[in-house]
């Protein structure tokens, strides 16, 4: 592979010490192009099968033992400039120790394009180290330091001594915080001090390998195969971008929380852990409240021509804090209006104590959230909470609740082990709004019944952007159709899910797509990487991703009976607001899917996985 | 006549200078949106309307119902009709 790709590949035993170096698989490459998709093929055949071959099963892999993988991958149009937003890596390891599926985070930043930069396409993290160390990777220079002098400190500190310790061009941190070192079982990788690789826990993991952080640094550029073509195909895309009222309007003027509104309108803004739909004081987190009050400016990713990232200050008050980044749509719900809570400036605090101790912020807040509902229904006595109300609204208890979680600390050390663990001990499992584990974020499906489909079937457990119908089921992107309606979903979910996969291959930003599609992404492959794609051979790629993910989450033991929602979600019809009534009809929609699919109980068959390739 | 309110959001709001602005009309959405225009101004009209149907790049709601999807045309006393201009997020 001479272009796109900086055709290397490293393999670091934190057990044994060994660093190991190979070239991309111009293969493998055909078949799954980078990123999320590579490492799954990495993972099945290289790991999985080696451990199945010993006789371990992959359902006894321990995400937190030493046979877990962490994977940090980017793709052929990663770091590339003038590619539509090309900072973005994907992280992924075997296991989740939140949800026993697979693990997988995306982030933006410059990680991403400064990793290639320095001289990798992929890093493989296998093992365990013995005491805390960091890697430190600079222009193809691999060493791995004794971190004991950084376990214990924040991200801000551990990035700021890093980048610090490194001279060169182009240095980026990607970190654990103290909840990674404490295996918060939610616990993110942030980098770049305030962007997070956020879901799954995949900050547990590398805390378990006390791997505390990878510096990298470098100036290798990726060669363009078709430079002529490229730079043609690039104006094109770029002026698509900046003309898009979202990419190039909303999204840089208000990012992602200009959701807060449109969404709470619809009736589907979930409201005291999921028990309501519509808030009226919403408007109070919203963005446009944002960009009036706390908005400093905006700022992009590496490359990035949309820049829908929040630079915030609150001047003053018991939230003060002077310099802080987000808080995103997601982050703003969780932390907010799940939790009851309406001030902003607490938002963006707990938002800031989640990046700075290293946390999911939609796993943090709807933690929170049940928490909440446990307590005020009767299920948690007031000696657990050692002092916390724990209260809808109660601003400074979700404050407190972010450091207690990262540390274990009281009544933290049980928010720490997630919404599914904390109801189920607590004899209410149905209160943990989650799907596999994962905390859904913030839609509810019983007004957009498209996403719930995808909640369920999401590889990973509860997530948006692993399919994200919203697009067209609220937003009218690309074409507006009825949320209501459980008809026809199926086929968006398909192929919102088979297009993502290639965009977290590839790896590229999922806002790009607002704009871009597959025919887009064929031409970035071909012209950058020298590949001869159409944009049906691009989705024939994304569906192969997502059923090898799908084949190799069924050899954990998931299928059909885990491709579920909530009881609230399907039993308990909406009480009130423009959605009053409804409930998710999901298992029409999962039988309409599942024989889209090619699947038989939740799981890919023979037929299909030779019809797409996957050879196991 | 029916008494129904408009919620504007994102840039709608600084084009217009207020988030919510309430009418007097026939029940119908067009007059509805004639009335607002008479107070916020003609291209008011134009943020709703293009070629005598809804804007394709504008989300607008109905009691949280896209109104491409409301069966009846006609607004009850107390409706709430928000507009919002093309916006995204994740």
């Amino acid at each position: 592979m001479k272009a796109g790709y900086v055709n290397r590949i490293l393999t670091v035993n934190l057990s044994d010490n060994t660093i190991k170096e190979e070239p991309i698989d111009p293969q493998v490459a055909e078949k799954y192009i980078g990123g999320k998709g590579y490492a799954l093929y990495v993972f099945y055949h290289r790991y999985l099968k080696e451990y199945m071959a010993k006789g371990i099963s992959p359902k006894d892999i321990d995400p937190l033992g030493p046979e877990n993988v962490l994977a940090f991958t980017t793709g052929p149009i990663t770091g590339v400039a003038g590619v539509p937003s090309p900072g973005r890596h994907h992280v992924m390891a075997l296991k989740s120790p939140l949800t026993g599926s697979i693990a997988s985070a995306n982030s933006g930043g410059e990680f991403g394009a400064y990793m290639k930069f320095a001289g990798y396409d992929m890093i493989f993290i296998e093992g365990a180290a013995e005491k805390p160390v960091y890697l430190e990777i600079v222009n193809g220079h691999v060493e791995i330091k004794d971190a004991s002098d950084l376990w214990g400190k924040n991200v801000f500190d551990t990035t700021r001594i890093l980048k610090s310790r490194v001279k060169g061009e182009n240095v980026s941190v990607a970190c654990i915080g103290p909840a990674g070192e404490n295996l918060v079982l939610f616990a993110n990788i942030m980098n770049d001090e305030h962007r997070a690789a956020g879901r799954t826990g995949v900050g547990a993991i590398m805390g378990s390998k006390k791997l505390k952080a990878i510096v990298v640094s470098g100036n290798q550029k990726p060669q363009i195969a078709n430079p002529e073509g490229f730079r043609e195909l690039s104006k094109n895309l770029i002026e698509r971008i900046r003309k898009n009222p979202v990419t190039g309007g909303g999204l840089p003027k208000y990012g992602t929380s200009v959701l807060i509104n449109i969404i709470n309108q619809a009736g589907m803004l979930p409201y005291n852990n999921w028990q309501l739909g519509y808030n009226p004081e919403a408007d109070k987190i919203s963005g446009e409240t944002l960009e009036k009050t706390y908005l400093i400016k905006r700022r992009p990713c590496w490359g990035c021509q949309i820049g829908c990232g929040r630079v915030v200050k609150v001047p003053s008050g018991p939230y003060q804090i002077m310099y802080s980044e987000g808080p995103e749509y997601e982050s703003v719900w969780a932390l907010g209006n799940d939790t009851g809570v309406m001030d902003l400036a607490a938002v963006i605090k707990a938002n800031h104590l989640c990046d700075e101790l290293g946390l999911d912020t939609i796993s943090m807040g709807s933690t929170i959230a049940t928490a909440m509902e446990l307590y005020e229904k009767g299920y948690i006595p007031d000696e657990d909470l050692q002092g916390m109300d724990m209260k809808f609204g109660n601003a400074a208890a979700v404050v407190e609740a972010v450091w207690r979680t990262a540390y274990k600390a009281g009544f933290g050390a049980k928010l720490a082990l997630g919404s599914k663990r904390l109801a189920e001990m607590y004899g209410a499992p149905e209160l943990s709004m989650s799907v596999k584990g994962l905390e859904m974020p913030a839609y509810d499906p019983r007004g957009s019944k498209g996403i719930g489909l995808n909640y369920a079937t999401a590889n990973r457990g509860g997530c948006h952007v692993t399919g994200y119908t919203i697009a067209p089921e609220i937003l009218g992107l690309p074409q507006k159709i009825d949320p209501l309606t459980p008809e026809g979903k199926a086929q968006w979910v398909k192929i919102f899910q088979d297009l993502t996969s290639v965009v977290n291959s590839a790896v590229n930003c999922l806002f790009a797509t607002f704009e871009i599609g597959a025919k887009d992404y064929a031409d970035l492959f071909n012209t950058i990487a020298g590949f001869n794609f159409t944009d049906s051979d691009v989705l024939k790629i994304g569906e192969r991703i997502y059923n090898l993910e799908r084949y190799i989450i069924s050899l954990y033991g998931f299928s059909a009976k885990d491709d579920t929602l909530p009881p609230r979600l399907t039993k308990e019809p909406m009480p009130e607001g423009p959605v009053k009534g409804q409930v998710v009809e999901l298992d029409q929609m999962l039988a309409e899917y599942y024989e889209l699919r090619g699947w038989v109980d939740g799981v890919p068959t023979k037929e299909k996985l030779k019809e797409l390739g996957i050879e196991l | 006549m029916v008494k129904v309110k408009f919620l504007l959001f994102a840039t709608l709001r600084e084009t217009y200078n207020t988030k919510e602005i309430e009418v007097e009309c026939d029940g119908t959405l067009k007059d509805a949106v004639v009335k607002a225009s008479e107070k916020l101004g003609k291209e008011f009209y134009n943020e709703i309307f293009e070629d005598g149907s809804y804007r394709k790049d504008r989300i607008i709601l109905i009691n949280g119902r896209h109104v491409q999807f409301v069966t009846t045309q006609e607004l009850k006393d107390g409706d709430t009709i928000a507009v919002f201009p093309p916006i995204a997020g994740g």
